[in-house]
């Protein structure tokens, strides 16, 4: 018996015991505190139903409503306080990308709180003209010809003829294959004309004389005979015109400076070091 | 270069301050801004209509499930994109699409949708609080102090310790979510350019049953005025709900108090595991009645009959007959791939048996639920509406280009099965006949259902119904003015008859100028006989080269394949650049109320894969398609016997 009281592994025990009797007396037992389950649902949080109900419904809820509303609201505080104390948020990817999402629109937000002025504009516009041009436009005419319904030969007959005959596109009539393309295109932006007909149909239209019947050119299609009434050529747009483009424009250009700005200070006030293998990698020449 | 970059920011930034300084500049107000944008621009109008090509479904950076992968791309990198800008993809790609779009829906998910910060502008909630005050001067101060701020609240937000008053301002479904929704507005309004380029207000109502998918896109006809007056209808409850009924209830209530006008489509319903359209009753187990089949018919035009995730027009196992139904067939499971599927699911789940069940269910209680038109797009949560074959950007940022995406990308992976990314389908766009590329024109158009979907490709397609279309409409270069004079465009009802015995339809179909040739032309009808049964036929109406068409309406005769896999290519050696027709109806019966649409097949091209495969120098995975049939739908023309 004596043998056992001396054994240490005993007075391991003993000493053990002695020791939270009295941590438990001086301090008292590591109970979860009331203040940790306890969670306050004031004015403000009626106040932020409510306008969550009125933004998505446009009137109040009813009582009923109002309940289930809270009910539910109750549920979620809960659930948020209890995943919160468990720790559940630290290095969870989610709230980690979420995090990181908000420090990107913070950052964005900074550059863009006052407003654009005049002078602005004008500075703006004169940095930036030549991304504000109106591209070349083509006023034409054209008859189609299925690829294969008539000879090359055949065509440059019609040609000759509407040419001698000096006759004006909307006089035409009778000629040609029917198609669901139109007959005649106003002021055409180029780039609109090549995905209408393909095959770079603008790049031959720009090479041809005005006011005269010429062709047979090809297109996605087939072949078209075509008259060109008008070629405007690629011209800066006035400030006016592209107002409302150039405020949208400065302020991404703002926006994006000042982002690029609040994380270049904060890296700088971040010391990055590299240990293992990609300590090699990093510092490889 | 980067470096480069940001030094001429940083100076732009500087005499932009600047020019602030100097007090007396007049700020310009964001009123005169709006009325700038449309009032003074002239905007070309044609009554008969053009077509006009674009996308009603895509997620940017505020879309928890596109930002919270990696997506960094925000609204206007979107805008961008479609416009035909280029632009760093989120995973540093330089990208930029092939031809610009004409009009853009961004919808991002109403649930959880963005962060954002009152600080800055010094809002009165937040300088009514101490620690909000000493944030925003902090901010106000600029430079490191600002850095200071910033940081100190995102430190102060994540452990929790906001001010309490705060906190509740900027939970989700509040403060914070009405000024991101008030983003999304602001981005709409600024990148609208009528006449060049339509911007539509719009969002993603995500309500996800059990893992099935029965989201729905809301657009909104009116300007940010209108828009701004409500936020986004939720999904949770109680404020939100998952039932289609319930967000009907919120659009009413939208049109009521506004005077304005918002549309839903519904996602495509091929995962939605037999529950985007019920027959019976709904998944919460209410029977439909009047009240169902009139709501969903009226705030529910369009279907998504096309998009990344599969195609969703016909399935093989309802349409055995239909060899073209077969598509880019995604019928694994539920959205998320926790239960799979069985084959009594399908015909809640497809575009051609739902309209064959709205037949029978306007039969029953007097109102069409399934009257939709035909919606292709992307639901890309890459921000870029990149669906290409040949410069495809993937469905997540996991797939966009990267030469390991035809050999081990994985979409989804669970207990049930696997889809590889090779199954996401590059598809589609919608084109629009309107009279002019405005938001007010581009939306009666979706309303009146005149579009139709199309897998990619941007051909014409025009398709009209009436009873006294002859050859002669078709040739003559009047044959649109016809088109609408004797009948009716896609999306429409045909006029009583006069005296006729069967109905006549006038189709016209154009190859992509920079694509394909065509196959044929296809008129696809679905009737309820007297016994309260549905059915389907399928006729081809027009067709390429000399091929014979049996006694059934059919041309079995397949066109041929140029397709070269090794140089991801083909020739258009084979099909025809357009196809026409005028037909009718052979096996029409007065008594039986019917609906037909058109569909219009290419010749086979190389599927997006097989693009990769050359451009990265991969091989195909064994088993994947490499062999495409795009194609486009036309919303349909119905007949009522009544």
């Amino acid at each position: 018996m004596t043998k056992f009281y001396k054994h240490p592994i005993v007075h391991i025990i003993v000493f053990g015991l002695l020791l939270a009797t009295i941590l438990i007396l001086v301090f008292g037992a590591k109970l979860p505190s009331q203040d940790d389950k306890r969670i306050i649902i004031g004015d403000d949080d009626f106040a932020h139903i409510l306008a969550s109900w009125e933004k998505t419904w446009q009137r109040q809820p009813t009582k009923a409503e109002f309940r289930k509303v809270l009910k539910s609201y109750v549920r979620d505080q809960v659930i948020y306080h209890e995943a919160k104390s468990q720790k559940l948020d630290e290095n969870n990817g989610t709230v980690k990308r979420a995090l990181i999402t908000q420090m990107n629109m913070l950052a964005e937000t900074q550059g863009t709180s006052e407003g654009i002025t005049e002078a602005d504009l004008k500075a703006y516009y004169e940095l930036r003209k030549d991304k504000y041009l109106k591209p070349a436009e083509i006023a034409f005419s054209q008859i189609y010809f299925k690829a294969n319904s008539h000879s090359n030969k055949s065509i440059e007959k019609i040609k000759n003829l509407l040419n001698v005959k000096q006759t004006l596109p909307n006089h035409v009539s009778d000629v040609g294959d029917l198609t669901m393309l139109d007959s005649s295109y106003d002021n055409t932006p180029a780039e609109h004309i090549d995905n209408t007909l393909g095959e770079n149909f603008s790049s031959k239209l720009l090479e041809l004389p005005l006011k005269s019947w010429q062709g047979p050119i090809i297109s996605a299609y087939g072949k078209h005979l075509v008259y060109v009434n008008q070629i405007t050529p690629e011209a800066p747009k006035q400030l006016e015109a592209v107002k409302t483009e150039l405020i949208r424009e400065l302020k991404y250009e703002v926006k994006e400076a000042s982002k690029d700005q609040f994380f270049t200070e904060l890296m700088q006030q971040y010391e990055i070091i590299y240990t293992g293998e990609l300590k090699k990698l990093v510092y490889e020449k | 270069m980067r470096k480069q970059l940001f030094f001429t920011y940083a100076c732009l930034a500087l005499s932009l301050t600047a020019c602030k300084s100097e007090k007396e500049e007049a700020v310009i107000s964001e009123s005169a801004l709006d009325t700038q944008s449309s009032s003074e621009v002239e905007v070309k109008v044609n009554p008969t209509n053009d077509v006009y090509w674009g996308e009603t479904h895509l997620h940017t950076q505020l879309s928890a499930d596109a930002g919270l992968f990696g997506n960094k791309l925000g609204l206007d990198a979107a805008y961008r994109f479609a416009k035909g800008e280029e632009v760093t993809s989120s995973t540093g790609i330089k990208a930029k699409i092939n031809r610009p779009l004409d009009y853009l829906v961004i919808t991002d998910h109403s649930d959880f949708m963005g962060f954002a910060e009152d600080i800055d502008k010094g809002a009165p909630n937040v300088l009514a609080d101490a620690k909000g005050k000493e944030w925003y001067d902090g901010m106000k101060a600029g430079g490191q102090a600002a850095t200071d701020a910033a940081f100190n609240l995102i430190t102060t937000f994540s452990q929790g310790k906001m001010p309490a008053a705060l906190s509740k301002d900027y939970s989700p479904g509040s403060e914070i979510y009405g000024r991101v929704w008030q983003n999304c507005i602001d981005a709409a309004e600024a990148h609208y350019n009528p006449g060049e380029f339509t911007t539509i207000i719009g969002y993603e109502w995500t309500s996800l049953v059990k893992g099935a998918n029965m989201h729905r896109n809301v657009l909104f006809r009116d300007n940010g005025d209108k828009a701004s007056q409500v936020e986004p209808m939720v999904t949770i409850a109680p404020v939100g709900s998952t039932d289609p009924l319930d967000l009907y209830a919120w659009m009413k209530n939208y049109e009521e108090k506004t005077g304005g006008s918002v549309l839903a489509i519904a996602h495509n319903g091929n995962l939605s595991n037999g529950i985007m359209f019920p027959v019976d009753a709904q998944y919460t187990g209410r029977k439909l009645d009047a009240k169902y089949v009139e709501e969903r018919g009226k705030y529910e035009p369009l279907y998504e009959w096309t998009q990344i995730k599969g195609d969703g027009e016909a399935h093989p196992f309802l349409s055995p007959e239909d060899e073209f139904a077969d598509y880019e067939t995604w019928d694994d499971g539920n959205l998320d791939l926790t239960q799979g599927k069985s084959n009594d699911m399908l015909a809640k789940e497809y575009a051609r048996e739902a309209l064959k069940n709205g037949l029978l269910l306007e039969e029953k209680f007097g109102a069409n639920p399934y009257k939709f038109g035909a919606i292709g797009s992307t639901d890309s949560h890459t921000t870029l509406t990149a669906v290409e074959e040949d410069n495809f950007y993937g469905k997540h940022i996991s797939s966009e280009p990267s030469p390991e995406r035809i050999t081990e990308g994985i979409y989804l992976k669970t207990d049930i099965g696997t889809i590889e990314d090779t199954r996401l389908n590059s598809a589609g766009y919608t084109g629009v006949w309107a009279e002019s590329n405005t938001r007010e024109a581009i939306y009666d158009a979706m309303a009146r259902k005149e579009v139709y979907a199309s897998t990619g490709p941007r051909m014409t397609v025009r398709f009209f119904g009436g009873w006294e279309y002859t050859k002669d409409d078709l040739n003559s270069h009047d044959a649109v003015k016809h088109g609408y004079e004797k009948g009716v465009p896609m999306g429409g009802d045909l006029k009583p008859a006069q005296g006729a015995k069967a109905p006549t339809f006038m189709v016209s179909a154009l190859k992509d100028a920079i694509g394909a040739n065509l196959d044929r032309v296809q008129i696809i009808k679905g009737w309820l006989d007297e016994n309260g049964k549905t059915h389907e036929k399928i006729y081809d109406v027009a067709w390429s080269g000399d091929r014979k068409i049996n006694s059934d309406g059919r041309v079995k005769e397949d066109v041929g394949n140029t397709i070269n896999i090794a140089e991801a290519s083909y020739e258009n050696s084979i099909g025809a650049p357009d196809l026409n027709a005028v037909w009718t109806d052979p096996d029409f019966d007065p008594k039986q109320p019917a609906f037909y649409y058109s569909r219009v097949i290419e010749i086979p091209t190389p599927r997006w894969v097989v693009y990769d495969a050359k451009k990265f120098g991969k091989e195909i995975p064994k088993g994947v398609e490499t062999s495409n049939r795009e194609r486009a739908y036309t919303s349909p023309i119905w007949y009522n016997a009544k």
